[in-house]
């Protein structure tokens, strides 16, 4: 009974209440206004311009029903209202569902979001891939099967975005001797403005799906009467704001909160990649907000942005027509250097976890720091490798052919200093390192079909085929999800202070792991033999049926894997054995202090005194308390 | 010989073999190309090929170590002991990176003439013009229409064996994109609805469309230059356009054929004795593995003795 009160009463619920509220009344009302004004609102599933607003102030509403600008009301009021810690007389779990400020408590709220929303986004495509292990239509149909795979892609990005940000806000302060981020209230703000726009995105499924893929290029997008396009457009708009606040939140804490002694050279590696990645998020999100507004102004007022030459009546107007290839440039400025969003801080984390379990120090510490870094800058200049095939001059493909090419360096420099980290390594096969194996070994299927995209001649041939849909799904795999994986069992016994087991672990790795290698060489060997991707079917003319089947069971197989581990993981919680502050005999900050860490993480001040990664060498130190440095 | 030196020597027996084995597998096996039916694919596939060799090399060198590594020098049973402090070594980085830059540079530089001579025009080509639309294609032939006439029109692609040929390509209402694999040419199909200019504060309304029987003077006064694609179809058979950008409901559904044909066989088309095989066609309520009328496309290519891989129903 307890229970249910703190439920109902937590921020989650009086947000989603709220939310649900908002959009009604906001809805009615603009229906009322423009039925007054004598427009048509009778039109598809719902009204689209009442729609779009409705929407967009649900966000509003549920922040304010669930607290999240409590403390900046009351700041704009003339109080200083004092950062609010602990779980405020309640359960210590109702921290979870409630606005809490400390980094490790949103981490963690971020971790179960990622895995909840990956679990929604992994059972669209099991669908949809059964639909494709044979030819011909079975359950799905042509609008069905583009709303599930459209779903599953934009669904799979706010999962990522979310684990990433799990990973960055739990492990950023910590790895660096801070008691939490410089804005914790704005860090409160990045997660649970992430929570309304994953609703209005899943009202998209409610609302009539939509078609367009996760790109929603013009004229398609602009042109659809799928009206879901409406609200997933505006849950991918509104979840930027997430971005960019936690991005600038993360750069500002690295400069401003490291320990004394932390230089940049001295932090856990980490939190390089953390920051590169956060630099990025922080300065590209823009632009995809820009074409994802464009197209909803395009379809709810009419401007027409993406119209390759309007119709007679506002031709009459003085309209003069719009590009439709202008919106990818604005959409891929932003979502390539996204993709190394998702996977820097998964790279950070095998670099982290190779010295801890092969006793080695990282090879190359600088060189794999200033990797991260280059990744981030040339990354930001090859969005248009995507434009091959588009209506793109020849002229302006080629030096975006080049810059992608150089993509290979920095990313080159990061395998060889694994390899030269592991090479000698007295190496340790506990899960996580399993794990961090598996992503290596995968994120290189993924480097490895990443070149023959990046030459024109062959990409003509393997742009928008199955090869693509293989290509990427081993980057962000290897990239982030097996390192996010590795991650999560690493750091579980911290968080928790409860241990996994480690057969189910292991488990869970031999049925992913080979899984995933099946599924997207699979889907890689299909494209190039004339698969096209985001089709409903492929007709039994490609002679390619066993291989979609193959792909399917190999899908189903990474599905029940990760089913093991969630129930690995919770099961873990019940049990009576405490885990030790240091399981793994790691060096970093965060197990010098117990599990799990403390509110302010450190009992006192630290200090760095020695090299972050020197494993096997006798009397170094990395970190000691301030108190006991000395000076 | 020092332990560490036979090390090396080991792996780059290890690293020489599995390059071969590995691009093998790619080669033969892994990536299997379509069968090829024009100069632009045999003349790609030397791509394809110098990036598997480069595959099976970058594969090896990263996995061989790694493997080894793993099995010779993993933690042993009662050793609690950390591994060698070795925390860097600055010639090694800057070898490993300065190699890579090379061979990119030279990718770079190859890959940019290459693709520049793929889509040069070729001596002689004809112009065949693309239309693709919600959810099918549309083939105007110039050449073989009367001006100031209706362009003659067919719902399938068909081209000459050794003919150079020039698609230029349009689409009537959101973004497709053209894909015959046995070509291996794919290109954006972008919309172009209506025109205007404005000379003199006049504002013009014209027809770009393909079907518009002066498009000829339209295009050239309003400076409209559609998508285009360079073939030369050098492999008499049936194969199959696929719209490759999502598109809609049907999408999957939005195919053509496409006949490359002999000389003889070709004049015989132009001059309307050829019957050519059904338009997949999927919006006649058909179970919708009928609509891709393998059966039809079979009997055209026994007829026309095209053989095995030439013909996609052969599958
Ligand atoms: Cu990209
Ligand atoms: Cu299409």
């Amino acid at each position: 009974m307890r229970t249910l009160y703190y439920i109902v009463t937590s921020a989650l619920v009086r947000g989603l209440i709220g939310q649900g509220i908002t959009a009604f009344v906001v809805y009615q009302g603009m229906v009322s206004l423009r039925n007054a004004l004598g427009y048509d609102t009778t039109q598809g599933v719902y009204d689209e311009p009442s729609g779009v607003m409705a929407a967009l102030i649900s966000v509003i509403g549920f922040l304010l029903a669930a607290g999240v600008f409590t403390d900046w009301l009351k700041w704009i009021g003339g109080e200083d209202p004092p950062l609010k810690h602990g779980a405020q007389g309640r359960p210590e779990w109702t921290r979870y569902i409630n606005v809490d400020v400390n980094h490790k408590v949103i981490g963690i709220q971020y971790g179960i979001a990622s895995m909840v929303i990956l679990l929604l986004g992994g059972l669209l495509a099991i669908i949809f891939r059964l639909e494709l292990a044979m030819p011909g239509l079975q359950f799905l149909d042509g609008d069905a099967y583009n709303t599930l795979f459209s779903a599953h892609g934009i669904i799979m990005i706010v999962s990522i975005f979310s684990g990433i940000a799990a990973m960055i806000n739990y492990l950023g302060p910590v790895m660096i001797g801070a008691s939490d981020m410089s804005f914790p209230r704005l860090n409160a703000f990045s997660y649970w403005v992430s929570i309304p726009a994953a609703t209005v995105l899943l009202s998209a499924l409610v609302v009539g799906g939509w078609d367009t893929g996760w790109v929603a290029y013009p004229t398609h997008s602009t042109t659809t009467t799928m009206l879901g396009v409406q609200m997933f457009l505006l849950g991918f708009y509104i979840n930027g704001f997430s971005s960019i606040a936690s991005g600038l939140n993360m750069v500002v804490t690295t400069v401003y909160m490291r320990a004394k002694g932390m230089s940049y050279f001295r932090m856990p590696i980490f939190v390089w990649a953390a920051v590169s990645a956060s630099i990025l998020q922080a300065t590209i999100t823009q632009t995809v907000g820009l074409a994802l507004t464009m197209v909803v102004a395009q379809r709810a007022l009419g401007l027409e942005f993406f119209t390759p030459v309007t119709d007679p009546a506002l031709i009459e107007l003085g309209f003069p027509g719009g590009d439709p290839t202008l919106y990818q440039h604005l959409f891929w400025f932003y979502s390539h250097p996204a993709v190394y969003v998702w996977i820097l801080p998964g790279l950070g984390v095998i670099s982290e976890l190779l010295p801890v379990f092969t006793r080695k120090p990282l090879f190359g510490y600088k060189w794999i720091a200033l990797s991260s870094v280059g990744i981030a800058l040339v990354g930001s200049i090859v969005w248009a490798h995507h434009m091959f095939t588009s209506g793109m001059p020849v002229t302006w493909k080629i030096p975006f052919m080049i810059s992608t090419l150089f993509v290979a360096i920095p990313t080159g420099v990061k395998f060889f200093s694994w390899v030269a980290t592991i090479w000698e390594g007295k190496m340790r096969f506990d899960t996580p390192m399993l794990f961090v194996l598996g992503a290596i070994s995968v994120f290189l299927l993924g480097g490895l079909s990443g070149p023959i995209l990046g030459t024109i001649a062959t990409d003509m041939h393997l742009h928008d085929s199955y090869f693509v849909v293989g290509h990427f799904h081993a980057t962000i795999f290897g990239g982030f999800v097996f390192p996010f994986f590795a991650a999560i069992y690493y750091w579980w016994p911290k968080a928790t202070g409860k241990m996994y087991s480690e057969a189910l672990g292991k488990l869970h790795f031999w049925i992913m792991v080979p899984g995933f290698w099946v599924m997207s060489l699979t889907q890689m060997r299909t494209g190039v033999l004339g698969m096209r991707r985001r089709i409903a079917d492929y007709g039994p003319d490609l002679g390619i049926a066993d291989e979609q089947a193959l792909i399917t069971v190999a899908t189903l197989a990474i599905g029940w894997s990760i089913l093991i581990m969630l129930y690995n993981l919770i099961v873990s919680l019940r049990s009576q054995e405490e885990a030790v502050p240091n399981p793994w005999g790691s060096r970093s900050p965060e197990f010098m202090s117990p599990s799990p860490l403390p509110e302010f993480n450190f009992d006192g001040p630290i200090q760095v005194i020695g090299e972050p990664y020197d494993y096997g060498l006798d009397d170094s130190t990395y970190v000691v308390p301030a108190s006991a440095a000395g000076d | 010989m020092g332990s560490r030196t036979r090390h090396f020597a080991i792996i780059t027996v290890l690293i020489a073999v599995s390059t071969v084995v590995v691009y093998f597998l790619i080669n033969l096996y892994l990536f299997e190309r379509p069968f090829g039916a024009s100069a632009e694919a045999s003349q790609i596939e030397t791509m394809f090929q110098a990036h598997f060799i480069l595959m099976g090399f970058l594969f090896a060198i990263i996995v061989v170590p790694l493997g080894y590594a793993i099995v010779v020098f993993r933690q042993k049973e009662g050793d609690d002991t950390d591994a060698p402090h070795i925390h860097g070594n600055t010639t090694l980085e800057i070898v490993w990176t300065i190699i890579p830059v090379l061979i990119v540079v030279g990718f770079a530089i190859w890959g940019s003439f290459f693709y520049w001579d793929l889509v040069s025009a070729n001596e002689g080509e004809v112009e065949i013009r693309v239309q693709g639309y919600k959810w099918d294609w549309t083939f105007y032939y110039p050449e073989h229409s009367v001006p100031g006439e209706p362009p003659r029109q067919d719902q399938t692609l068909v081209v000459e064996t050794g003919q150079p040929v020039v698609l230029t390509m349009q689409a009537n209402d959101v973004i497709h994109a053209f894909w015959v694999p046995q070509f291996r040419v794919k290109q954006d199909v972008v919309p172009y609805n209506i025109a205007i200019r404005s000379d003199n504060g006049d504002r013009q309304v014209i027809d770009l469309s393909f079907a518009n029987p002066n498009y000829e003077e339209a295009a050239e006064a309003f400076n409209y230059s559609p998508q285009e694609v360079r073939i030369i179809p050098d492999q008499p058979g049936v194969y199959r356009l696929r719209c490759a950008e999502i598109c809609g409901t049907q999408h999957w559904a939005m195919l053509a054929n496409v006949i490359v044909l002999d000389t003889d066989d070709y004049q015989a088309w132009v001059n309307g004795e050829l019957t050519l095989p059904a338009d997949p066609n999927f919006a006649n309520g058909t179970p919708d593995t009928e609509g891709y009328y393998l059966d039809e496309l079979k009997a055209f290519c026994d007829e026309q003795e095209f053989s095995g891989v030439n013909c996609e129903s052969e599958y």
